[in-house]
């Protein structure tokens, strides 16, 4: 049996992540440490970790520098990198919902009647592409690296794609949700190559999952 | 960083190929040459660029945005290649007499605007073959023999080879009589290689409970020939029958020339469902990360150029097949008979004994100056020469340093052969 090669997510997911490893037996002390390695090794089960931002785990995973990968649904929607998406871990739960200040939701609206498009503000330029190329929208994306919420105080965009998991932020800068894009949750995706030729070993961590999945149910 | 100098720089996606890397790539590709002739199979080179209306066809459908397009000087729209079965298909329609199977084999740059991955850029190379006018398991038996036998004599050993079937899982699907419109749900789920999104459809379609859990079992189906035993249960229709038929007589097929044992079935293995039409192949390499190929039958593209001709094919990126074979240390480093020749007096009497030599058979670089030993000796260990020689006193005595023992040794001319060992 050959080592598997697994990237993880650093962020909002790594505590969930490791709880769900662990529930499914694999060996998690080492990376609980919290060292500042991004390469581990666990002999006893064979598993090799990168640990990597969540925007990378995708493209380990798409090279097959990883096998395996747990990232967000949010990220492979928005890298669109080619890889095998194998199970939803149904944690890390949120949604991409399209966003616009409460009180400005009826000019917003008169706004695109009129000129026809709309100016979006987002961290996730092709979601948003995606999106209105669907409803036939013409928008101009604006780009964001973060306090995407902030853009329509600002008046730098009439709407906002985020993604909001409860809600409060959206609410805290008077926000009220339009539409519901996507609803995300974190993925265990493989690279297609690996999935094949460690057809076995992938399979027999995919069953663990399942198992420590159903568990919590 | 410097702006961009079009005097130094090429477009994004496009490269150099230096003389080492093409050295070797064409050892690659002349063995890969040799086994396609030895079965028949001869050359075809068509246009690097074409109408897009015919690139743009059933096969190249699912790259029609990947494809560089631009206008001929009348408005026609033309598009680079983006793979070369299309381009085959329609010259053998537009060409070739049909009442004979017609075997050929490409080697050659395809296009693809596309973000770069290992061993494909924008413009990569392709090399493969086409099997047209022939059906069944004998002709896919064929088609995958070269292919397996191409791989195992270019010196790849750690290879797999996937066979599956795509009428397999379609035959299923429509015994149980649910909409084309699931179908075509269920199988975009599964090209794009989405499990989790291919569960949510199976579970939301009017698919019986059996059936559901019946096509996932199939999508994980995966094995030596016992498998196709295994997967006997699921095959309900004459179509899935068919398909398991072909795939059992394909392996018998394969035995016969001694190649099963690098076959594994996969009833997982999902190509695009339009274009394909029976066996579909891909070949993995532990650590390249992307397919090194993939090919199958496509018995419905040459009729899209108004003949109606079976055909079965594969091809391989020539690239990435460099760099599994340099991984898997198999490539031969050449520099096996290069004679570096000098003369410190007179550059003449070197070029006359260099041509005595060359017709030796040895490959013979002359120094076109008069020079001396420490000169060409640090210059031949930069070039990878084996020996320099000095032809002062040519034809008489001939100097010869050997870089691999870093033995000198003095010889005539006439006896120069069997030093240079």
């Amino acid at each position: 049996m050959s080592r598997l090669k697994i990237a993880l997510a650093k962020g909002a997911l790594f505590e969930e992540t490791l709880s769900l490893l662990n529930r499914a037996g694999m060996d998690v002390s080492k990376l609980r440490e919290g060292s500042r390695k991004l390469r581990l090794v666990v002999d006893e089960d064979k598993t090799e970790y990168i640990l990597a931002r969540p925007f990378d785990v995708s493209t380990f995973v798409e090279y097959g520098a990883a096998d395996l990968g747990i990232v967000g649904k949010d990220v492979l929607m928005e890298t669109k990198k080619k890889v095998f998406e194998l199970l939803d871990l149904d944690y890390g739960k949120c949604r991409f919902v399209l966003a616009a200040l409460s009180k400005e939701k009826n000019k917003v609206e008169e706004n695109y009647r009129h000129i026809g498009h709309i100016r979006v503000a987002t961290k996730y330029t092709r979601v948003a592409e995606d999106y209105f190329a669907k409803k036939g929208i013409q928008a101009e994306i604006i780009k964001l690296h973060g306090s995407v919420e902030l853009a329509p105080v600002v008046d730098l965009a009439d709407e906002i794609i985020d993604l909001s998991s409860t809600g409060k932020t959206l609410a805290d800068n008077n926000l009220i949700v339009l539409d519901e894009i996507a609803k995300c949750s974190a993925r265990l995706i493989a690279n297609y190559v690996s999935y094949k030729i460690k057809f076995e070993e992938i399979n027999e961590f995919l069953d663990k999952l399942k198992r420590a999945k159903k568990e919590l149910k | 960083m410097e702006g961009n100098n079009s005097f130094t720089s090429v477009p994004r996606g496009l490269r150099d190929v230096m003389p080492t890397e093409a050295e070797e790539r064409r050892q690659i590709e002349n063995k890969l040459r040799g086994v396609f002739e030895g079965w028949g199979y001869r050359e075809i080179i068509t246009p690097t660029f074409e109408f897009f209306e015919n690139l743009a066809s059933e096969a190249g459908k699912m790259m029609e945005e990947e494809m560089f397009k631009f206008f001929d000087r009348d408005g026609s729209l033309l598009a680079l290649r983006s793979e070369m079965t299309t381009s085959i298909a329609r010259a053998v329609s537009q060409r070739m007499e049909s009442s004979y199977p017609s075997r050929l084999y490409y080697s050659a740059n395809v296009f693809r605007e596309e973000p770069p991955q290992r061993g494909q850029q924008r413009e990569f190379y392709q090399v493969g073959l086409e099997l047209i006018g022939s059906k069944g398991a004998i002709a896919d038996a064929e088609v995958l023999g070269v292919l397996l036998e191409a791989l195992r004599v270019v010196g790849l050993n750690d290879f797999q080879v996937g066979v599956g079937q795509v009428d397999f899982l379609r035959g299923v699907l429509e015994a149980t009589g649910i909409s084309q419109e699931s179908v075509a749900n269920i199988q975009t789920f599964l090209v794009e290689k989405n499990l989790v999104g291919l569960e949510r459809v199976i579970q939301e379609s009017s698919l019986s409970s059996r059936d559901k859990s019946k096509v996932l079992e199939i999508i994980s189906l995966r094995g030596r020939e016992d498998v196709l035993v295994k997967a006997k249960k699921y095959a309900t229709n004459a179509k899935s029958r068919k398909a398991l038929k072909n795939l059992s007589d394909l392996y018998e097929f394969l035995t016969l020339f001694g190649l099963e044992k690098f076959v594994i079935f996969d009833f997982g293995i999902i190509r695009n469902f339009d274009y394909y039409t029976g066996a579909i192949f891909e070949v993995y390499i532990p650590n390249l990360g992307f397919l090194l190929g993939a090919g199958g039958r496509y018995d419905r593209l040459l009729s899209e150029f108004g003949v109606d001709r079976p055909a079965c094919g594969f091809a391989l990126g020539l690239e990435r097949l460099h760099i599994c074979l340099n991984e898997q240390g198999a490539v031969k480093k050449k520099n096996g008979k290069r004679v570096l020749l000098y003369s410190t007096v007179d550059v003449r009497k070197a070029s006359a004994t260099a041509k005595v030599i060359r017709d030796m058979g040895f490959c013979v670089e002359t120094i076109l100056e008069s020079s001396t030993l420490d000169v060409c000796e640090s210059l031949a260990k930069k070039g990878k020469f084996r020996w320099v020689v000095n032809a002062d006193e040519a034809p008489e005595r001939i100097e010869i340093l050997d870089l691999e023992t870093n033995l000198k040794k003095d010889s005539s001319l006439s006896a120069i052969k069997g030093e240079l060992v």
